[in-house]
């Protein structure tokens, strides 16, 4: 018995492994679904089994804004850009949090970024025209007083 | 009925904005006080979660009496629907006061305890675990609790953890066992929101094992409803 197991004991291993899901996947299906809550529990399931994939806390970001967190969302954001600062939709979806909460120097910072590798695609266009037109507006409004 | 008899009535009750028999006012149509109805003298909801109140006009002898009523609450904490008394819980770790109002006459606030909900449960460590020959038990079985607001760990709250597999007619028939000698055992999470106290499995000595036993974890809200994340198996196999 004990030669048996010994024989075939990893190959039973591996078919007797919890079988992990595509939880990222099942995150953004449950964000179509509009259950933001749900797909922040896909979303760390899916970070705890792969910690360095900046997208799953790119999309955790974008559910904690969507659930009204802006904090947990900016958090978010930039442990995703510590993971891959190329992440041009972290700095983004970042600059606007940051712009909201009135901090336009970062923000500023962020769109910047997020120009210097402008995304491709059908509504890229839009995105990048929007950046350069808050930047413009960053950089002419009056600068905050300081006391 | 006697003012003493009125009193008692509303011991059981929330009094009205008049705290005693003396000096009480009618509020017009004559109602005198307000009894408002709830599931327990400071009741707890969870963030999201609902609670619904219902309170009654009273006249001056205790007794039910048609008015419009309306719910209001000053705080931010809570939202209460004007119409139905129906409280929302918005912040974590806050009160929420609400107050009913016929005419003139508004009742004491009733406060409700706001907590956080946990919304995640989340298998951490390895969910495929080794008893090797000789050993007795698996390393720690570890899941951990988060709420979304404020994101992070909960403590103070239930997992459950319980074998599913093998499935033992009774517990005298166990061949692996939680803590306690149970199948089916929970565990209050700390400030980590991982089990205070290790969750393991252990073989239980001098009958014959099984292969393997799967453990499933999980974890309900205060409404019952079962928290996402829920369900998820270790699987611990016995050399």
């Amino acid at each position: 018995m004990s030669f048996w197991r010994r024989l075939f004991g990893r190959e039973q291993l591996e078919r007797l492994r919890p079988r992990r899901l595509d939880y990222l996947n099942e995150g953004l299906a449950l964000e179509r679904q509009g259950d933001f809550e749900a797909a922040l529990t896909s979303y760390r399931l899916a970070y705890r089994d792969n910690p360095t994939d900046s997208r799953i806390l790119l999309n955790m970001a974008i559910a904690f804004t969507k659930t009204g967190q802006p904090e947990e969302a900016i958090r978010h954001y930039r442990r995703a850009l510590e993971v891959d600062n190329s992440l041009g939709g972290a700095h983004y979806g970042v600059a606007f949090l940051l712009l909201k909460r009135g901090d336009g120097q970062q923000a500023a910072e962020h769109l910047r970024a997020f120009l210097a590798r402008p995304p491709k695609g059908a509504d890229a266009e839009r995105w990048v025209r929007h950046a350069e037109t808050t930047l413009r507006e960053i950089a002419t409004a009056p600068a905050p007083e300081t006391s | 009925m006697s003012c003493t008899a009125r009193r008692r009535a509303w011991l059981l009750l929330l009094p009205a904005a008049a705290p005693a028999c003396s000096g009480l006012t009618d509020s017009g149509g004559g109602v005198i006080a307000i009894e408002i109805r709830a599931p327990s003298a400071s009741p707890t909801i969870e963030v999201g979660d609902t609670l619904q109140l219902s309170a009654r006009a009273l006249d001056r002898n205790g007794d039910s009496i048609a008015a419009p009523l309306s719910w209001r609450t000053a705080d931010t904490t809570i939202t209460v629907d004007a119409a139905t008394g129906r409280v929302v819980g918005v912040t974590p770790g806050a009160i929420g006061r609400v107050q009913v109002v016929a005419g003139t006459l508004a009742s004491d606030p009733i406060s409700i305890n706001v907590v956080s909900r946990p919304d995640s449960v989340i298998a951490v460590g390895p969910t495929a675990l080794v008893v090797p020959l000789g050993g007795t038990e698996s390393a720690p079985l570890q899941a951990e609790l988060t709420t979304n607001l404020p994101a992070g760990p909960l403590a103070g709250r239930t997992l459950i953890f319980t074998v599913v597999d093998p499935v033992f007619a009774s517990v005298a028939g166990r061949t692996v066992e939680l803590p306690n000698a149970q199948l089916a055992d929970t565990a209050t999470t700390g400030g980590d929101g991982l089990p205070t106290v290790p969750i393991v499995l252990r073989r239980v000595v001098g009958v014959a094992q099984p292969a393997t036993a799967t453990v499933e974890v999980r974890a309900s809200r205060r409404s019952g409803a079962p928290v996402p994340g829920s369900g998820q198996r270790f699987v611990v196999t016995f050399q």
